[in-house]
């Protein structure tokens, strides 16, 4: 899936992190640490995708990442992405004692799979060698939760 | 000290019977376990009593007494109805099985499998609450429940459910403007309120 990995992305830059059902309350508008642990997609680091990268307008920029996602994936009905600020994230781990950082790592398009040039990985997350739901998996998760600064609908009709 | 619960229609046992059965399970244990929950008791003649200490003040009842009791209680039970207490829990138990329907759902679709032990505690423990507001409620990656509660002051208290009566807790308290954290894995389910309340974060679980 990873084309590769690059740059750090600088301090202001922000990102998305696609966020399931199982981690996201619609009811209550509230989203799990639990977002931010292993998937089976997220081997050499945690994924999100840059915003306006792909379109400078934010509203067009959502359209474009729901439509790179859902060419790859069944976005869940429920489901939302978060939005958290690389700086604000990157303090959020701070007190762990290991690096963090977000890298470049653009996906090129594959077959009817949408390119998506905005990806990046979080290169620290998930912990090495722990299982799903440890509590410094969980800890790590919840700092990143009240770095979230913004979300929105997997589903543009769920507006 | 068997106890003689007071005798209940059936559509109100069908709400009040996981109280009622917190109730016998505190009352018919020995005094050791009852020391666990937070509560001694006081024999005297064939009237056992049951009293718990709240800050200065001893609350007493006599067995079969219609008062609700909880496993993990609060303080401050004592002085609402049940008619009160009735329409709290069954907002949030409620609330608890729709999501829980949903999270299965999804669960599912994704090929995750939900822990029974997790499912079967994070349930009891739903309805042994009082007074509080429902909580962020998901699905850890592991198969467990997860309860998230968090207020405007960016405090926190989440349970995961690890089975077996056990729960894993993250808390995060605001104090000043600094946020302090506390965490831990094995707390006993049953301490776990009265933990919430000595870290002082007992108003996080009634916030909206």
């Amino acid at each position: 899936m990873a084309g590769g990995t690059g740059a750090k992305l600088p301090r202001k830059q922000n990102v998305v992190r696609y966020v399931g059902g199982l981690h996201y309350d619609r009811e209550k508008d509230q989203v799990a640490g639990s977002a931010f642990d292993r998937t089976t997609k997220d081997n050499d680091g945690l994924s999100f995708t840059q915003r306006r990268i792909l379109d400078a307008d934010s509203e067009a920029d959502k359209d474009s990442i729901r439509k790179v996602f859902a060419s790859r994936m069944s976005l869940g009905r429920t489901a939302c992405f978060a939005e958290l600020n690389v700086g604000k994230a990157l303090d959020a781990l701070d007190e762990f004692e290991q690096d963090f950082s977000f890298v470049e790592n653009p996906i090129p398009a594959e077959g009817d799979k949408l390119a998506n040039p905005a990806h990046v990985l979080l290169i620290g997350l998930p912990f090495k060698g722990e299982v799903v739901g440890t509590l410094r998996s969980e800890l790590a998760g919840d700092r990143l939760c009240r770095a979230i600064i913004g979300k929105f609908p997997a589903h543009k009709t769920a507006d | 000290m068997p106890v003689k619960t007071p005798s209940r229609s059936p559509e109100e046992n069908k709400v009040f019977a996981p109280k009622w059965r917190a109730l016998q399970a505190v009352v018919i244990d020995d005094d050791q376990e009852l020391a666990d929950h937070g509560w001694s008791v006081i024999h005297s003649g064939n009237n056992g009593l049951l009293s718990k200490l709240f800050g200065a003040q001893e609350l007493s009842i006599n067995p079969g007494q219609p008062v609700l009791i909880r496993a993990g209680n609060f303080p401050g039970i004592f002085d609402d109805t049940e008619e009160q207490i009735e329409s709290v829990a069954v907002h949030w138990l409620t609330a608890f099985e729709e999501r829980l329907t949903e999270l299965t759902e999804i669960a599912s679709e994704e090929g995750v499998e939900i822990s029974k032990a997790s499912q079967k505690d994070a349930r009891l423990f739903a309805q042994s609450l009082y007074n509080t507001a429902r909580p962020g409620i998901f699905l850890v990656g592991n198969g467990n429940i997860r309860f998230v509660w968090t207020s405007d002051k960016k405090e926190q208290v989440g349970l995961q459910f690890r089975g077996k009566g056990k729960v894993q807790y993250v808390f995060f308290k605001n104090n000043e403007g600094q946020i302090e954290e506390t965490m831990g894995t094995n707390k006993p389910i049953a301490s776990i309120t009265d933990f919430i309340a000595l870290c002082g974060l007992r108003h996080v679980l009634s916030a909206q």
